[in-house]
């Protein structure tokens, strides 16, 4: 920005949209652990994945959590879309009761996040999927 | 290979072997800003680590902790949850007992990340749980893993 000019609205969307783009962006070199033999045996072998079966924790009762919370309807904050994807930041903006609506219609719209991925979905995705 | 030339100029070359090793990252894997944490001792005692993690457990209400020998006097500790990097960087740095280059390395990086492929002389054994009541956040499974090339053989240790 030339000094002396003074700051925008159009300033902030884009250094908003610039920050949110950072926060994506992901380190090319990690990959899942999933598929990963060297950790899982790792685990094995030192005796954590007994401990964390023993414990009934991790996996299991997280799942069953994230299957409750998917169930019900998350309105999200604009920052929130911001910082998970494009996609949602263009068709979706933050009115000034702080709900989120649709652009073009302005019907209010509810999205539903995906906790498996931590991103964000609109209901009619979900639907349509 | 060393050889000073003329005026600020110098020639420098070097040969040495390298070793693939996998790591474990903090970052857990298609989540933004969500870290698990992952602590590296070096020359600690273990009764202060010990103290030390139990007191982060209570303060910032984690799940149960894995306390791993990596090496003679080197420990590493996991926590399955699921916190904010800046959060990370607040409670890695609350242990005293940390490792300052480790920590300083994350902070530039962005995330933190632990050797788990085994060296020659060393291997991995699982040394204290510091149980909670609060269940892990997070699949073992959903952590990110990388591999790299170093030339470190475990300092000291390789000479055993």
């Amino acid at each position: 920005m030339p000094k002396g000019r003074k700051r925008t609205d159009a300033d902030y969307d884009r250094e908003t949209e610039e920050a949110a783009k950072r926060m994506n962006k992901y380190p090319e070199h990690l990959r899942s652990a999933r598929n990963s033999k060297t950790w899982s045996d790792f685990l094995v072998n030192i005796g954590v994945k007994e401990e964390i079966v023993e414990s009934k924790s991790g996996s299991v009762f997280w799942g069953k959590v994230r299957d409750r919370v998917q169930e019900r309807e998350m309105p999200i904050s604009y920052r929130q879309a911001a910082e998970h994807g494009a996609d949602i930041e263009t068709s979706y903006y933050r009115d000034t009761k702080g709900r989120i609506t649709k652009t073009d219609t302005g019907k209010p719209v509810f999205i539903y996040r995906n906790m498996e991925t931590g991103r964000f979905v609109s209901k009619e995705s979900l639907q349509k999927a | 290979m060393k050889v000073n030339l003329l005026f600020n100029y110098q020639f420098r070359c070097y040969l040495s072997r390298l070793e693939k090793r996998e790591g474990i990252g903090s970052k857990i894997y298609a989540e933004t800003d969500k870290h698990i944490l992952l602590w590296d001792f070096d020359d600690a005692k273990l009764s202060a680590i010990i103290l030390t993690l139990l007191m982060s457990q209570k303060s910032h209400s984690l799940p149960t902790i894995y306390i791993v020998s990596s090496s003679p006097k080197k420990y590493h500790a996991y926590c399955f949850t699921a916190r904010p990097f800046r959060e990370v960087i607040h409670i890695i740095s609350e242990a005293s007992q940390i490792d300052v280059k480790y920590l300083r390395l994350g902070m530039i990086r962005g995330y933190y990340t632990l050797r788990i492929s085994t060296r020659r002389y060393d291997s991995f054994k699982l040394i204290e749980v510091l149980k909670s009541s609060i269940p892990d956040e997070v699949d073992p499974a959903d952590v990110s893993i990388s591999e790299y090339m170093t030339t470190n053989k475990g300092g000291k240790n390789a000479k055993r």
